[in-house]
């Protein structure tokens, strides 16, 4: 699925990611933690494609392609999808009109047909039944006045309508209380499936309660320092990073 | 540089039956014509004109092109004006709460001279020639009978695009009477004054929707009189066009008025659009709210201006000046002005004007879920403009 091989990379004029490797198989659930400032986000947005962070060297690949020649607009409509950790408001545009346009954009690129709006809502009406989220959600402009906990779960709304193979979440539980957690977690759950992939970014083990990972990885200063299975994700939470960063 | 007066008659059309004027608008015809002929003509020199080319108003070989109409009104009670190359035409079954008449046929008493002091007049010199040179214009009196959707469309449809044609239109609204104008630009090469006389506790809804060809040119002065307790609010739309110049000027002639307007100003290719609000703040508690947003593209020009007179002893003015503006291309270029002007001590006022790109971020959220570059552009610019929207 993604095969990310000794990556160099830059956040602006800084270089972050410094010999980054990680490989996400289908169906796997790859948990990503570590210190503030360590890269976590510049990872998830190297591979989302955002234009400020450039790879200086290293290869990603994603399901057989060099994912860093895509546009971010490609990379979605191929099925990967960023959860970000601090979503934009765009006042004016309706949350429902937007999903729209970024479902029929992914879908033309694809080269499927426009779904009808009718169509549209039923699925959409059903996808926010099934997150425990309330309708109103889908007249409101996008995330202007949601609260933090909203704005999170509205990302999580998205991807469940969007669908992806590969979904990148950036600290997408902070700031939620249980129940969001948990609304979160199935929102995760139910889209888990033998073809599509995770790549969780969070600072709290709790999380992990709710959705099992495969793997978990600490990421420290750009580089991936230790890998393991959820345990060292209970480690973590006791011992904190020191004992890994000499 | 020959007289303004010579270049301006020679561009101007002239209807085939001379109008019959009545002495005392002669008089004020030939008077503002006497003053401007001893002006320079318009250029970068004067602050209102520094960022439009003042050479284009004598361009010729103008676009003949009329622009596609959208729906004027959804109103049930509508009434459609038509200012055109003839002369002012409309359904001549009028509703009880409205009545119409020539612009010759103006009481003396409602006539508003244009500012013809050496200082004004130079600046407002393109404008003022519509004192001198205004052809026809019809006067509107709306009474308190409006119905709640009461609506009155002006649609500017002329046929001559090279000439100008000057009209000059006054819209009463009567004490407690609320009524809609929508000011509708078809195609011409327009240059209209109107003045909007509004009554004690009257309201007005003013929409003004000027989205013109490259090739078209549309000149305005909008002038409101706010009574006790009016109100009024407008949205503009001024989009693309070669020239758009237009000032809306508005007199408080009492106390606990409102004012509140919105622009939105859209300028590609070579087009230079002057979006420019002066408020006088003579008496007291009166509100002035005033929200522009602009997008320049290519090699456009947009000028933004927004200004605010509190005279001595208009305490309790409350003022808002919101203008942010948008760059599309390195090319374009926005100058977006504030100004306050307060003689007085007790005032309440913001102001703010802003000049940027269009938020990375957020344009880079709109391309992770798929959605390709230039949408996601025009997403945020709809999105952009809706907070001038108020109306
Ligand atoms: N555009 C930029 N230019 C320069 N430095 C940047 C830029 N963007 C991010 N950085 C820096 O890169 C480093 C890594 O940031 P990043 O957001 O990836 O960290 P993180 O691991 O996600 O942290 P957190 O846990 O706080 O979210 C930080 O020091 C940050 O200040
Ligand atoms: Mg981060």
């Amino acid at each position: 699925m993604l095969e990310i091989k000794n990556i160099y990379a830059k956040a602006g004029d800084t270089e972050i990611l410094k010999n980054l490797n990680l490989s996400v198989k289908p169906g796997e659930v790859h948990a990503i933690m570590g210190p503030n400032g360590s890269g976590k986000s510049t990872m998830g947005n190297l591979l989302a494609g955002m234009p400020h962070v450039t790879a200086t060297s290293g290869s990603v690949t994603y399901q057989g392609k060099d994912l860093l020649q895509m546009e971010p607009e490609e990379r979605a409509a191929e099925g990967v999808f960023l959860a970000f950790q601090y979503p934009v408001e765009i006042p004016g545009v309706n949350n429902m009109y937007f999903l729209r346009t970024a479902y029929n954009a992914q879908r033309k690129y694809r080269g499927e047909d426009n779904l009808d709006s009718a169509a549209f809502l039923r699925m959409v009406k059903e996808k926010i039944k099934q997150l425990h989220m309330s309708d109103d959600l889908l007249k409101r402009p996008v995330n202007v006045g949601f609260s933090g906990g909203e704005k999170k779960r509205n990302e999580v709304f998205q991807m469940a309508v969007l669908e992806p193979n590969l979904a990148i979440m950036d600290e997408t539980d902070s700031g939620l209380d249980i129940d969001a957690l948990r609304v979160v977690a199935d929102g995760v759950n139910q889209l888990r499936s033998p073809d599509r992939s995770f790549v969780i970014i969070t600072h709290y083990q709790r999380l992990l309660d709710y959705i099992e990972p495969d793997f978990v990885h600490v990421l420290v200063d750009g580089e991936i320092v230790k890998s393991g299975t959820k345990k060292l994700a209970l480690e973590l939470e006791e011992q904190g990073y020191g004992w890994l960063e000499s | 540089m020959a007289g303004l007066k010579v270049d301006w008659l020679a561009a101007a059309y002239q209807p085939a039956t001379e109008v019959r004027w009545p002495d005392w608008m002669q008089a004020k015809k030939q008077a503002a014509l006497a003053t401007l002929s001893t002006l320079p003509g318009p250029s970068r020199k004067l602050e209102l004109w520094r960022y439009s080319d003042a050479d284009r108003l004598q361009k010729s070989e103008l676009d003949s092109a009329a622009n596609t109409e959208r729906e004027l009104t959804t109103a049930d009670n509508a009434v459609v004006i038509n200012l055109t190359t003839q002369g002012v035409d409309f359904d001549r079954n009028l509703p009880d709460w409205l009545s119409l008449k020539p612009i010759q046929e103006l009481p003396e008493n409602q006539w508003l001279d244009m500012d013809l002091s050496p200082a004004l007049a130079k600046e407002l010199v393109v404008q003022s020639l519509n004192q001198g040179l205004f052809t026809h214009g019809v006067v509107v009196d709306v009474s308190a009978q409006a119905p709640q959707d009461a609506t009155v469309v002006l649609r500017y449809d002329v046929a001559e695009f090279n000439r100008w044609t000057y009209l000059r239109n006054v819209i009463n609204i009567e004490k407690n009477a609320a009524v809609t104008i929508d000011e509708h630009y078809v195609t011409g090469r327009i240059n209209v004054v109107n003045n909007y006389r509004v009554a004690q506790n009257a309201r007005l809804t003013r929409h003004q929707h000027n989205v013109l060809h490259a090739g078209q040119q549309h000149v305005s002065l909008q002038h409101f009189t706010l009574a006790e307790n009016a109100y009024v609010e407008s949205q503009n739309r001024h989009e693309s066009g070669n020239l758009q110049h237009h000032i809306h000027w508005v007199d408080f002639t009492a106390e606990q008025a409102e004012y509140r307007s919105g622009s939105v100003n859209k300028a590609g290719h070579n087009s230079h659009i002057a979006d420019i609000v002066l408020i006088n703040h003579a008496f007291k508690n009166n509100i002035s709210d005033v929200t522009h947003r602009s997008l320049a593209d290519d090699s456009a020009q947009i000028f933004n201006n927004a200004k605010a007179v509190v005279a001595k002893g208009a305490d309790g003015s409350e003022i808002t000046q919101d203008l942010k503006n948008i760059l599309l291309s390195g090319d374009a270029k926005i100058a977006s002005k504030p100004e306050l002007e307060v003689y007085t001590d007790e005032v309440v006022a913001a102001h703010g004007s802003t000049i940027g790109a269009l938020d990375e971020n957020v344009l880079f959220f709109l391309r992770s879920r798929g959605i390709g570059l230039e949408q996601a552009k025009a997403i945020m610019m709809v999105s952009f403009e809706q907070e001038a929207i108020i109306c």
